[in-house]
């Protein structure tokens, strides 16, 4: 935590920077603007030392610019790296050329018109977990509407049983909620996440399936079949990747819905908007903050030199607000356009996940409007963000509607 | 001024489409499209060429092959 005292500058000075910071969590965008103007490249010496690019120009490059700053190391794009894992994430942890072959096997399960499908299924999910809160009158629309709806919409985007993902839930939050706190319990759900994906794999190489382990199961790179700890590296980034950041996305833009009832109610009387509003949350609240590379050789980035074997923070959510390319960057406009926003990344690593999570930011919006129009925050002043700066988001957020339950 | 789209590299994010909607449109297989003759600026060509995340789209000069320009010179102060 960065000391303060009464007389000094309001923010910590950019060696002692770390992004776990509460106050940098609350108000990430003071400091990327401070950053973009004195310092654009920052080093930090929290976390062993790292990086942090964060002008859109910086960010773009380096994220195109994979040669130089690579992905290929398990737990690199995790700062600080939380994971104790021996085999890549795929397609996520694997540098180009090979990084292409393995995306484009699963890049038909999560194309625009595979994802098209789940809508009723993604909107059925969404009113059943409204229809068990509604007559309460509040409810935590992040714990009890958002977690739970993306987990069940995972299970039905990769056709598993929708009774796992209850357990998936757990996991996926104590490898998330646990990274900083608790990182037994991280590691404990970590492996149980994996024993599910090898009895799956196992379980599918027995009794194949219409499902997404059975395509991997069938599916070849370099003229054989992808083994089993290939399939569980797909398998970890693929659910866990679409979670707690989907949770955030949703759980921000119902904040921030709920706090500019003008904004709220223009996206009532025209929903047509809400795909161009969801954009702007993305850019103005952006789920990632910032991933992690390493440098592969020296490079120079604005002037500042960075060694070889460096770890290099992309701030998403700092390009996001750069001045360079947004107008009125501090603002959030719903009818946004041009929004180059690289919320979802550039470059061949560009989030995969982008259309499930664009239907389920919709989805969710549009039935909480239709379900719970008059919701409101039980306490504006009460906000319950995430321990860690890099997936920011909120961890509750209670609601009031209809009479409040009293 | 045109674009090309690389139907093999294009994943549907729709940013074009976004960004320039008289040019590009998602076709039946959510592939880019675009319009060589719709009449647009330049430079919001150059954008769309520039935010693809998947850098699909080149831009054809009458000469062949171009490299997108910066469609962003606003610079810091």
């Amino acid at each position: 935590m960065a000391r303060r005292d009464d007389s000094g500058p309001p923010d910590p000075a950019p060696s002692q920077f770390d992004h776990n910071d509460p106050e940098f969590i609350r108000n990430p965008h003071a400091v990327y603007l401070e950053f973009q103007k004195s310092q654009p490249v920052v080093h930090s010496e929290r976390y062993g030392g790292y990086w942090l690019l964060t002008r859109y120009h910086d960010v773009r490059n380096a994220l195109l610019d994979w040669q130089t700053f690579s992905s290929g190391t398990p737990g690199v794009t995790s700062i600080p790296s939380s994971v104790r894992r021996d085999f890549p994430e795929i397609p996520l942890e694997v540098d180009p050329p090979q990084h292409a072959k393995y995306r484009d096997i699963e890049t038909p399960w999560f194309s625009r018109a595979s994802v098209g499908k789940l809508e009723s299924d993604v909107r059925r999910i969404a009113n059943d977990l409204i229809d068990d809160f509604i007559g309460d009158g509040r409810a935590d629309v992040v714990q009890q509407f958002a977690v739970p709806f993306v987990s069940r919409v995972l299970t039905v985007f990769l056709r598993l049983p929708e009774k796992d993902a209850d357990d998936l839930t757990a996991w996926v939050s104590a490898i998330f909620q646990g990274r900083l706190s608790d990182p037994e319990g991280a590691d404990r759900a970590s492996a149980a996440l994996i024993g599910y994906i090898d009895e799956t794999i196992a379980d599918r190489r027995r009794h194949p399936a219409d499902d997404y382990f059975t395509m991997l199961t069938r599916a070849t790179i370099d003229g054989r079949p992808l083994n089993d700890l290939e399939i569980r590296g797909y398998g970890v980034v693929t659910m866990t990747a679409g979670q707690e950041t989907t949770v955030n996305g949703i759980g921000m833009s119902l904040w921030y819905l709920a706090e500019h009832p003008a904004d709220k109610q223009r996206l009532t009387a025209d929903p047509a908007l809400i795909p161009t509003a969801i954009e702007e949350f993305l850019r103005f609240m952006s789920p990632i903050q910032l991933l992690g590379r390493s440098t592969v050789v020296p490079v120079e980035v604005g002037g500042t030199k960075i060694p070889a074997g460096q770890t290099v923070a992309m701030c998403y959510g700092a390009a996001n607000v750069d001045d360079a390319i947004f107008e009125r960057p501090e603002e959030c406009i719903i009818d946004r356009r041009p929004n180059p926003h690289i919320a979802f990344g550039t470059g061949p690593h560009s989030c995969i996940g982008a259309h499930l999570a664009r239907l389920e930011m919709r989805v969710a919006i549009e039935e909480v409007f239709r379900r719970l129009p008059d919701y409101r925050l039980e306490d504006p002043t009460m906000l319950e963000y995430t321990p860690h700066g890099d997936l920011r988001g909120f961890w509750a957020l209670p609601v009031v509607f209809g009479d409040g339950g009293g | 001024m045109r674009v090309r789209v690389d139907r093999e590299r294009c994943f549907g994010y729709g940013r074009c489409v976004d960004l320039v909607p008289e040019v590009f449109h998602l076709d039946n297989d959510d592939k880019s499209v675009a319009d060589d003759t719709a009449d647009v600026s330049a430079s919001r060509l150059v954008m769309a060429v520039w935010a693809c995340p998947m850098q699909a789209l080149t831009l054809l000069g009458d000469d062949g092959e171009e490299g997108p320009p910066d469609p962003f010179p606003r610079e810091h102060a």
